[in-house]
């Protein structure tokens, strides 16, 4: 069995959102026997009221619930920006429910009852999903705050050297001397941290910051 | 006794006459020829009166004559001649007596005649009559019944031995129950009884009976008139056997509605006891072994299974077919025990239903799987009430309660629509529906068994929004009443 490492604070956190309470401690119970942190809640309403701790984690969706089914719960952490990976539990296998939680972005789909190397499986693969996102997300406000400290000179510099345009194109496109072109990408990648173009390239990507079409 | 005909004469009666006829002799022989100073002849009266019984009205006119005739002639033979002296003052006075008597007989048996004629004619009325009329004396004793026993195949002599006898020992404490009610108020009871026929069987009556008293107020008899009520009662039954069979078919056409709900309902436990389990070989499997953990997974795998068990066994009782078999119930209990099966179907409305129990236990006499059954229906309908409108609240509340005059209430409150005045007036109807692929069979027959339990069904509009389906039912105090 694998425990996941506890050594970061905030080792990851399984939320379950299941009405019958039987399951819930049942699944609590099973995550806790390869050591994963868990929160249950008894329906929708009472996971949007409660504090969410800033860990990574995955969500366990009962699709039946009193009040806010699973399918709108989905529907209202999109629109709060809770990004948690959701896998779904549905006591009989509803191929279109199954495809609606699947669009909106499920990571997978249990039918009760369930194999528990499935849950734990399911459960794991969230979290690293989680995980990815969220080294994504450091990375991503990283690079921001880089790209916010370069000059409006150096960010249309940037912008079209990585758009694949040479020193000289990006020297006429702009009405400035290559050299000072030159200057302007040295300062930029010196900011930026970049070790190559390629990087820089990556980045630009990450920051989605691409050359308006004329 | 006015049980046999009294136009014949007593066995006795003729030997009186006999003897009145020598007695005449005698008389004659003795006016005749012994020198009396006595009237011997108005001992004629005697003769008269001892024939009475015996003789119409017409042989009393005769023997009168006769007698007068005798007298007449003995003292003719005795004095030859009619003069005025004491023999003839004598002869006088008897004829006088003999006159009057005769008149006298010939009264009474002009007013018995017309008497027993009357009774002749009460007897008619009574044997057309189309009932089973007798009269009892206040030892139970059978002293009057009419033709009509004879005719439906009751025997006679078994009516005036021990009537009671024949009543079904089944039927016997209602009515001794009834009568000593009856005897109580002094009102007149009816009852529903078996009796037993000459030829065995038993044959349903419903009868009726009157207790006549004297100016003191005693019991000097009961009439009691009955009627035959065996077709009717067995129109009543094959009614109620159709009654069940469709009663039983709609249960299981709704139950068949929620299968779905009802498999999730048991896929809950299962999945509980599948993960338990999983859990429990996990945890064999880490060292040290957690006993505390094991132990509580363990009996949370026992407790799953019974809860899937009891969901099955629910589903069973409403499913089974059979006899409506009423016991003393509490109303609370029998809400309760729906809530579980209907709260798949209720997460598939998006809905949650509210249970509001009575504070104190609700006792009714009623058939636990019928009542589940109206409430089933009532509650999917106002689930179905509800599931065009978008509201804040979906909940159906299902509440129980005492009503003010100590009738156990359920009422099933949504939030839906509301009715319509067509709904409230027809909703009940047989084959009334709002929905496309409703048969109109549910609150029909949800009526109809609240009716069977003494109790009434009823809808009403909310204040605010939605409707009210409720039902009252009497209260059950122990001893059925």
């Amino acid at each position: 069995m694998t425990k996941p490492s506890q050594a970061d604070g905030d080792g990851p956190i399984v939320f379950i959102v299941e009405d019958d309470q039987p399951l819930r401690d049942a699944l609590r119970r099973l995550f806790r026997t390869v050591g994963l942190r868990t929160e249950a809640f008894g329906s929708a309403a009472e996971l949007l009221e409660a504090r969410l701790p800033d860990a990574p984690g995955c969500l366990i969706l009962d699709v039946r619930l009193p009040g806010v089914s699973g399918l709108d719960l989905q529907g209202d952490l999109a629109r709060l920006d809770i990004r948690l990976p959701i896998i779904f539990m549905t006591g009989h296998g509803d191929i279109p429910m199954s495809v609606r939680a699947m669009k909106a972005g499920a990571v997978d789909f249990l039918a009760k009852p369930f194999r528990d190397q499935d849950m734990l499986d399911a459960a794991a693969a969230a979290i690293e999903k989680d995980r990815a996102r969220r080294r994504h997300d450091e990375q991503l406000v990283g690079l921001r705050t880089l790209f916010e400290s370069l000059t409006p000179r150096e960010r249309e510099v940037l912008t079209l050297v990585t758009a694949g345009l040479m020193n000289k194109q990006v020297a006429h496109e702009l009405g400035l001397s290559e050299i000072t072109v030159k200057i302007h990408r040295g300062s930029l990648m010196k900011k930026m941290d970049a070790k190559s173009l390629a990087d820089l390239v990556k980045m630009a990507e990450t920051l989605q910051i691409s050359r308006a079409k004329p | 006794m006015v049980t046999q005909s009294s136009s014949e004469v007593p066995p006795g009666a003729w030997l009186l006459a006999a003897f009145a006829g020598l007695l005449a002799i005698a008389i004659f022989a003795v006016d005749t020829y012994t020198p009396t100073h006595i009237a011997v002849a108005v001992l004629y009266v005697l003769v008269i009166l001892l024939s009475a019984n015996v003789l119409s009205r017409g042989g009393t006119v005769y023997a009168s004559a006769g007698c007068a005739a005798l007298a007449v002639i003995s003292y003719l033979v005795q004095h030859g001649a009619l003069t005025p002296d004491a023999p003839f003052a004598r002869l006088a006075m008897s004829l006088a007596a003999i006159g009057i008597t005769g008149f006298l007989v010939f009264r009474n048996q002009t007013s018995q005649m017309s008497l027993r004629a009357a009774e002749r004619e009460l007897r008619a009325t009574l044997d057309t009559i189309p009932a089973l009329v007798m009269r009892t004396r206040p030892d139970g004793a059978v002293d009057f019944m009419n033709a009509r026993w004879k005719a439906q195949g009751f025997s006679e002599q078994a009516l005036t031995s021990d009537w009671l006898g024949l009543v079904h020992p089944d039927d016997l404490p209602a009515i001794s129950e009834k009568r000593a009610e009856s005897i109580a108020s002094g009102e007149a009871y009816e009852a529903e009884m078996r009796m037993q026929r000459a030829d065995g069987e038993y044959r349903w009556l419903l009868s009726r009976t009157v207790a006549v008293r004297d100016e003191r107020g005693r019991v000097v008899a009961r009439y009691v008139a009955a009627s035959d009520i065996e077709d009717r009662k067995r129109a009543e039954a094959a009614l109620h056997k159709t009654q069940a069979e469709l009663t039983h078919v709609t249960r299981v056409t709704t139950l068949g509605e929620f299968t779905a709900s009802i498999a999730h309902e048991v896929n809950q436990p299962l999945a509980a006891i599948v993960t338990n389990g999983e859990v429990g070989l996990r945890l064999l499997e880490i060292e040290p072994l957690d006993k505390e953990e094991l132990l509580e997974t363990t009996r949370e795998i026992i407790a799953n299974g019974r809860r899937a068990s009891e969901i099955i066994t629910r589903v069973r009782a409403l499913s089974k077919k059979g006899q409506t078999r009423k016991a003393a119930l509490d109303l609370n209990e029998v809400v309760e025990d729906v809530i579980p099966l209907l709260r798949g179907h209720a997460l598939e409305h998006r809905l949650s239903l509210r249970l509001e129990p009575a504070s104190a236990p609700q006792p009714i006499w009623g058939d636990r799987v019928e009542l589940q059954q109206v409430l089933i229906n009532l509650i999917v309908n106002g689930m179905e009430a509800m599931a065009p409108v978008r509201s804040e609240i979906r909940e159906v509340v299902i509440r129980s309660r005492q009503g003010e005059s100590g009738e156990a209430l359920v009422e099933v409150v949504d939030g839906g629509a509301g009715l319509g005045d067509e709904d409230t007036r027809q909703m009940f109807n047989a084959f009334f529906t709002t929905k496309p692929n409703g048969m109109g069979m549910g609150l029909a027959i949800c009526r109809s068994i609240i009716e069977r339990h003494g109790g009434r069904l009823w809808a009403t509009n909310n204040a605010g929004r939605g409707a009210t389906l409720q039902f009252a039912l009497p209260p059950y105090r122990g001893v059925h009443s």
